[in-house]
């Protein structure tokens, strides 16, 4: 009896030590390599005081180390100070082949893709697009960028304007859904796309400058706090729709017009 | 039973004839391809000393449909007040990036299957005497696009990105350099009396606020604080700022935890909800950690309960009213 709880009290010595060593566990090394980890994923932690929640302690382990600076040369965060996540950054495009088929003279063609974006709270993205070259057949004969109506509703690169004649000709999007720039006021909105190989800047598509919609509106009827941010991690999906516009004049030689756009989405800084 | 075993011969022999003639007719080309890709972490953040290396794991998931990838770095440069960015053609600045994966090189496409992931080990080296400073570098997955048909087509080359925000420092101390570029409340009715700008609310309306800080220092700095309330009867309401990046030599709109209007055309810090009545102040407590200067900003509203006060009138005139009227109908009917 006694030998079994002896060798019942060392087995448990051995769990308690390898346990409390893993939890410890957080950069791993290698002759070749070492990954560091940043206070995502060791630390990053909200405390709040228990008594009547008064108080809230953010902390981020990797930040609180003057110490480790000097004696390590570095240190490295990952994530949001502001917001506790492990959900990565999406974004997806639903068709990356628009087909806009066989293009008549003064009647308009128009083809959408969605585009959605998903990120678990630390909501700030932008999404960019812009076209490598205008429309071109295999001649190089190019479909101009739209100008939309013209005179006063002539749109540019990042100000989109009403496109409803068939005799205003080119090839442009417009826009609809979640966190779409607020100068497509409605469907008949249009943009001509920023032509990167004439170096002109992406132009923004979608955009979030919320960092977080896990937040309580204060209440009403007198003004008191909202709360801090809970930094609960939840996915939040936000989609809109671009519709391609290409729509040419009976000048317009015959022939496969083509280009690419490109989509680059990248979470805030 | 001749019968059953012919019939069954003809239905073979059909059944072959179809199936060929299906496989022998070539299937349409499917092009529709959706793109779906996935990035974390979604931020690194580094303070280092020249002459170090470390070693970031980016885990990059394909969602979509089979893509070819090809991953790069390219430098980024803050754009506006909203934390937009622009992402450069190239790489600029003394920081070295390499992949120490052995099958994966930079700016050559490499097969991603649908639901696959794939880890990119980005090695980042600051030279020994590389210059103090920020540098911001955007690591990106580029899914390519497919060839192109014999159609008039947009195609769509998809990239998603994670920045990557470098503090070069011999010492870990860092520029806090910053100033309050701009505090405004948008009111609906505002206007001048000598040189103060008064601001007028409805008691029920929203206070839409906007606070950007301009970063003047070489080193990215992190706002940490609160915007107070101030009542004119001595009460005092917080709304903590969130602790966002404000990149070298540029500014941000920070946000605080009233959340913005969600249908707001003009971009906002937040907005202040609540049966306002009076006067109140609005003033920032900010500063950017231990020992740094204190952001010291006010703005001032008055709140009248118009809507309130518009009710009580017209029901006041509607009640003297009827009051008129019944006591003219009871002179009325007292005359003889």
């Amino acid at each position: 009896m006694k030998p079994r709880v002896l060798s019942s009290v060392i087995l448990a010595g051995i769990v308690l030590f390898v346990g409390i060593s893993a939890v410890h566990a957080v950069n791993m090394d290698s002759g070749k390599y070492k990954i560091q980890f940043g206070n995502l994923n060791i630390g990053g932690a909200k405390m709040t005081d228990p008594a009547d929640s008064t108080y809230n302690l953010t902390s981020t382990l990797g930040q609180t180390a003057a110490g480790q600076f000097q004696s390590n040369g570095f240190i490295v965060k990952a994530g949001f100070q502001y917001i506790y996540t492990t959900i990565p950054f999406t974004f997806s495009v639903s068709n990356t082949h628009v087909d806009l088929g066989s293009v008549m003279p003064n009647s308009p063609v128009t083809s959408p893709i969605t585009l959605t974006v998903s990120f678990g709270g630390a909501g700030q993205y932008v999404v960019t697009a812009g076209e490598e070259g205008p429309m071109k057949n295999f001649s190089g004969f190019p479909v101009t960028d739209t100008a939309c109506n013209g005179g006063i509703d002539t749109c540019t690169e990042t100000l989109a304007k009403p496109w409803t004649s068939s005799a205003a000709y080119g090839f442009g999007y417009s826009m609809t859904g979640t966190d779409v720039p607020a100068d497509f006021a409605d469907a008949t909105y249009f943009r001509p796309f920023a032509d990167l190989l004439a170096a002109e800047p992406p132009a923004t598509v979608m955009q979030s400058t919320n960092v977080t919609e896990d937040t309580t509106p204060t209440p009403n009827p007198s003004p008191t706090a909202a709360p801090v941010l809970t930094g609960t991690p939840r996915q939040m999906t936000h989609q809109s729709t671009l519709t391609f516009r290409m729509n040419v004049s009976p000048l317009q030689a015959t022939g496969n017009y083509q280009t690419v756009i490109h989509f680059v989405a990248t979470p805030s800084f | 039973m001749k019968k059953i075993l012919q019939k069954t011969k003809q239905f073979l022999v059909s059944v072959s004839v179809l199936s060929v003639m299906f496989l022998s007719i070539p299937a349409g080309t499917a092009l529709a391809q959706q793109v779906t890709m996935s990035v974390s972490p979604p931020l690194v953040q580094t303070l280092i000393k020249p002459g170090k290396t470390i070693l970031i794991a980016y885990t990059f998931q394909n969602l979509g449909d089979p893509v070819p990838v090809k991953i790069h770095v390219r430098s980024f440069i803050p754009h506006n007040a909203l934390g937009e960015q622009y992402i450069k053609d190239s790489i600029e600045g003394p920081v070295r990036f390499t992949l120490d994966n052995t099958d994966l090189v930079f700016d050559e496409p490499f097969l991603m299957k649908s639901g696959s992931s794939r880890q990119a080990l980005l090695r980042i080296r600051i030279p020994e005497g590389a210059p103090e400073g920020d540098y911001y570098y955007t690591i990106l997955a580029e899914a390519q696009p497919p060839a192109a048909a014999d159609a008039s087509v947009s195609q769509a080359r998809t990239s998603i990105g994670s920045n990557i925000l470098i503090t070069v420092s011999e010492t870990g101390r860092t520029e806090v350099k910053a100033h309050v570029s701009e505090f405004t409340i948008r009111a609906p009715l505002s206007f001048r009396i000598g040189n103060t700008l008064y601001r007028i609310f409805d008691s029920a309306d929203p206070v839409p606020v906007t606070l950007t800080i301009a970063n003047d220092g070489r080193n990215l700095v992190q706002p940490q604080g609160a915007l107070v309330l101030h009542g004119m009867l001595g009460d005092k309401t917080s709304f903590p700022v969130v602790s966002q990046n404000i990149l070298a030599y540029s500014e941000r709109m920070i946000r605080f935890s009233s959340p913005a209007a969600g249908n707001s055309v003009i971009p906002q810090s937040g907005t202040l909800r609540g049966f306002f009545v009076g006067s109140y102040t609005l003033s920032t407590n900010i500063t950017f950690g231990e020992g740094t200067p204190q952001l010291i900003s006010s703005v001032s509203f008055i709140a009248i309960p118009f809507r309130y006060l518009l009710g009580i009138a017209a029901a006041a005139i509607i009640a003297m009213l009827l009051i008129l009227k019944m006591k003219k109908r009871g002179s009325d009917e007292d005359e003889p």
